[in-house]
């Protein structure tokens, strides 16, 4: 069958958001980024396996890879990689939009400041 | 058909919202910022969602645990609240790991400890290391 399958749509999915988001993950602190995506990998494992373990989402066996992590199809992951990209992206150029105005300079939780503050 | 799942989801956001509350990592930082991000992330992953349930991929479960209400054929009402939960979560984790615990308001009764003599002072004096990430909010 020739249809779009789940790691395709995934994939093609995931290439959007790299190419939109990595140049602003650049210049962030890499550590937190890590720890997120560990943690969030996690609980994914833990919380997809419930989900789809209690049926709440059904998938096309055709479509699939058919690689699981416990029950949980491995494209699932997905949607947690493309998470830990795009919030702190979202948060970074949210906030630097804002800076324009009242607050110039530093934002106001550390993780906004520019790196040049590093050391600082 | 119950709203256990649905039920189970809002319990977690509000435990979500306490934490988000207690140390001022997202909502209590920056309303509006979190507002707008967590907006856009989640009608970006409905979506997602969408496409997959058009080409055939994935579909609502027909269980007793979820309402059966669909928001449009296959999206039932949970997920919207689910792609909310996920989206909020990945968001305060990356916050209270990249500010370092956030900015934690006192325990009741306890007077505000300053934040040299909190758990994090075996980090400070590292080198390299981001300024307090409360200083600049009060």
């Amino acid at each position: 069958m020739s249809r779009f399958t789940y790691v395709g749509l995934s994939v093609a999915v995931l290439a959007v958001v790299a190419v939109l988001c990595v140049p602003v993950l650049r210049t962030l602190p890499r550590r937190p980024l890590w720890w997120t995506a560990a943690a969030l990998l996690a609980m994914t494992a833990v919380f997809d396996a419930a989900i789809v373990g209690f049926g709440l989402t059904t998938y096309d066996d055709a479509l699939i890879l058919g690689l699981t992590v416990g029950p949980s199809p491995v494209e699932d992951f997905a949607y947690t990689v493309a998470a830990i990209m795009i919030v702190p992206t979202l948060w970074t150029v949210l906030g630097r939009r804002r800076r324009g105005g009242d607050r110039a300079g530093r934002g106001e939780a550390g993780q906004d400041a520019p790196r040049t503050d590093e050391g600082a | 058909m119950t709203s256990l799942y649905l039920g189970l989801l809002v319990f977690s956001l509000a435990g979500l919202a306490l934490l988000d509350w207690h140390r001022r990592l997202a909502f209590w930082a920056d309303a509006r910022r979190t507002g707008v991000l967590v907006l856009v992330s989640v009608l970006f992953f409905l979506v997602w969602d969408t496409v997959g349930i058009a080409l055939g991929i994935f579909a609502r479960g027909d269980v007793d645990v979820m309402t059966g209400i669909e928001l449009w054929p296959e999206m039932p009402l949970e997920e919207p609240v689910f792609l909310t939960l996920l989206v909020y979560v990945t968001l305060l984790v990356w916050r209270l790991v990249g500010t370092r615990g956030g900015d934690p308001r006192p325990l009741p009764g306890r007077a505000r400890q300053p934040r040299s003599a909190g758990v994090d002072q075996g980090r400070r004096g590292v080198p390299g290391g981001r300024p307090d990430p409360g200083s600049a909010s009060r």
